[in-house]
């Protein structure tokens, strides 16, 4: 029997510490953010979860008006997709940005966490 | 492996149908595919249905068997095919398969989605959770969102502006003027189109298709059976399905997709055709970008021009290439696990001259469709030749 990689618990408890947590290959060392249990590099199971420092830059995104039940108190929000510094990874998440301030194409963003349901944490973006 | 065709379809009439069950409207499309293909119901050795989520829109899990049991064929077998919004051309997939490898002769491969019922949150709901639950939908996505990011990229790096979008939605609704099937069959102007309800910027309402109830359905035989059948016909000359990342942001191009790159080349050789032997296509656009994408990576336009080719009028139903004569997804509805039959439906009453006078094609020898799930994960591919 072959042990379960949990890449997402793994992944949820990273959140509700504040920080994002992607796999390392320790045969090829490629990074993936979220983790994978398998490298999709190189197919090597031999891999170590690593923190990464959660900058990145805003490539798309839109502001989204009708939204699923739970969501519709937050209506409209901006949700984007978030290029990491590191190893060009990509994550979605909401965009917080002060008013008066529009997203932008490249704009720097860095991780912030908000509270969630029942004490977890949600990962979000905010201005670096 | 043997070669197949299809030798009937049927098409319920696409909208708001009210009180009804997806098991109902398939019946409905399976008959007439039936009769079409004056198949009895002895002759029939295997279902494959497609359906999203009969779970969520109609509380019904299991459904498959629900098929046979309301055709009065109670004891043959009975398959749901789910595959988000590419279900329906994967049960077609499925179907050729069953037939190609000689352990079917006989199949019907349906599809259909009653959506309606329930609150637009809640279908938004539903769609969204065919995106990657962990990392997309629990953080707020939807599949307007999605597709939204994809036109900001795709207008950053290439210029694809809201009206080529808007000249997509407009294209639609004239085409689905003369479909009798279609659940908006009127024509919009461009000013309607471009200055609608923001649903998720830049996206507006008519650059999304609608929520539908609907159900198709084609019949599935051998060639050598199908080409000395008196009746209508179409070869299948391919059929291809491609996966990638559940995440959008997964991929390392959102402009495109790479799944209908992969879908379509497989297709084109496994026809032995290339693109410019297409005369015309039924495509995904269950938003606009998504039709501009998908001829872009089919190979119809070089990447980056498919906003323009839709402007200079040469995907409409006189230019050179016919994309979504129907009305597409957009004008004719999306009932989701239906979508894939019906633009395979349209292909084939197409090439056996068989729609309204109006919008019938003339000089056509091969169609194409390409059908997508999620957010591009699953893209499914065909390609049929005309069999009179």
């Amino acid at each position: 029997m072959k042990e379960v990689v949990k890449v997402v618990k793994a992944y949820e408890e990273a959140i509700n510490q504040n920080r994002i947590i992607g796999s390392i290959c320790n045969s090829c060392n490629e990074l993936a953010v979220p983790p994978r249990p398998i490298c999709k590099k190189c197919g090597s199971e031999d891999i170590d979860f690593t923190t990464v420092n959660g900058k990145g830059k805003l490539i798309t995104w839109t502001t989204i008006h009708i939204a699923p039940p739970s969501y519709v108190d937050k209506v409209p929000y901006i949700l984007g997709i978030v290029e990491l510094e590191e190893n060009s990874q990509r994550l979605t998440g909401m965009v917080v940005l002060p008013d008066g301030m529009e997203a932008a194409y490249k704009m720097d963003l860095v991780a912030g966490f908000e509270e969630a349901e029942e004490g977890a944490r949600r990962l979000r973006w905010v201005p670096a | 492996m043997r070669e197949v065709g299809i030798i009937g379809v049927g098409h319920t009439k696409f909208g708001a149908l009210g009180r009804v069950t997806s098991r109902e409207l398939i019946v409905s499309a399976a008959s007439e595919a039936m009769e079409m293909s004056q198949k009895g119901r002895d002759d029939i050795d295997a279902i494959y249905v497609g359906q999203l989520s009969p779970d969520i829109f109609e509380h019904q899990m299991h459904a498959a068997p629900g098929i046979p049991d309301y055709l009065g064929l109670a004891n043959t077998p009975s398959t749901r095919v789910e595959a988000a919004c590419a279900s329906g051309a994967l049960s077609v997939m499925q179907g050729a398969i069953a037939v190609a490898s000689g352990f079917y002769d006989t199949v019907l491969s349906a599809g259909a989605e009653k959506m309606t019922s329930l609150p637009t949150s809640h279908v938004t709901e539903a769609l969204a959770m065919c995106s990657d639950n962990e990392y997309e939908a629990n953080l707020g996505i939807t599949f307007p969102g999605a597709f939204a990011m994809m036109a900001r990229a795709h207008e950053i790096q290439f210029g694809t502006n809201a009206e080529m979008r808007a000249s997509v939605a407009v294209k639609a609704h004239k085409n689905a003027v003369h479909n009798k099937l279609a659940q908006f069959p009127k024509e919009i102007t461009m000013e309607k189109a471009m200055h609608s309800l923001m649903i998720a910027d830049p996206l507006t309402l008519y650059d999304c298709s609608p929520i539908t109830d609907g159900a198709a359905a084609v019949m599935i035989v051998p060639w050598e059976e199908a080409k000395k059948f008196d009746g209508p016909k179409v070869k299948i000359k391919a059929f291809s399905q491609a996966s990638d990342t559940m995440a959008l942001h997964d991929r390392a191009d959102i402009t495109g997709f790479d799944t209908t790159k992969i879908a379509g080349r497989k297709a084109y050789k496994m026809a032995g055709l290339t693109p410019k032997d297409i005369d015309f296509v039924e495509v995904h656009d269950c938003f606009t970008i998504a039709e501009i994408i998908a001829t872009e990576d089919l190979g119809f336009f070089e990447k980056g021009k498919g906003g323009y080719a839709v402007i200079d009028g040469e995907t409409a139903r006189d230019g050179h290439l016919p994309v979504n004569n129907s009305g597409g997804l957009k004008a004719k509805g999306h009932p989701i696990g239906a979508t894939g039959v019906s633009q395979i439906a349209e292909v084939f009453k197409q090439l056996n001259d068989m729609v309204e006078p109006e919008r019938q094609l003339k000089d056509i020898n091969f169609g194409m469709t390409q059908n997508l799930g999620g957010s591009g994960s699953t893209i499914v591919a065909h390609i049929f030749e005309r069999g009179n």
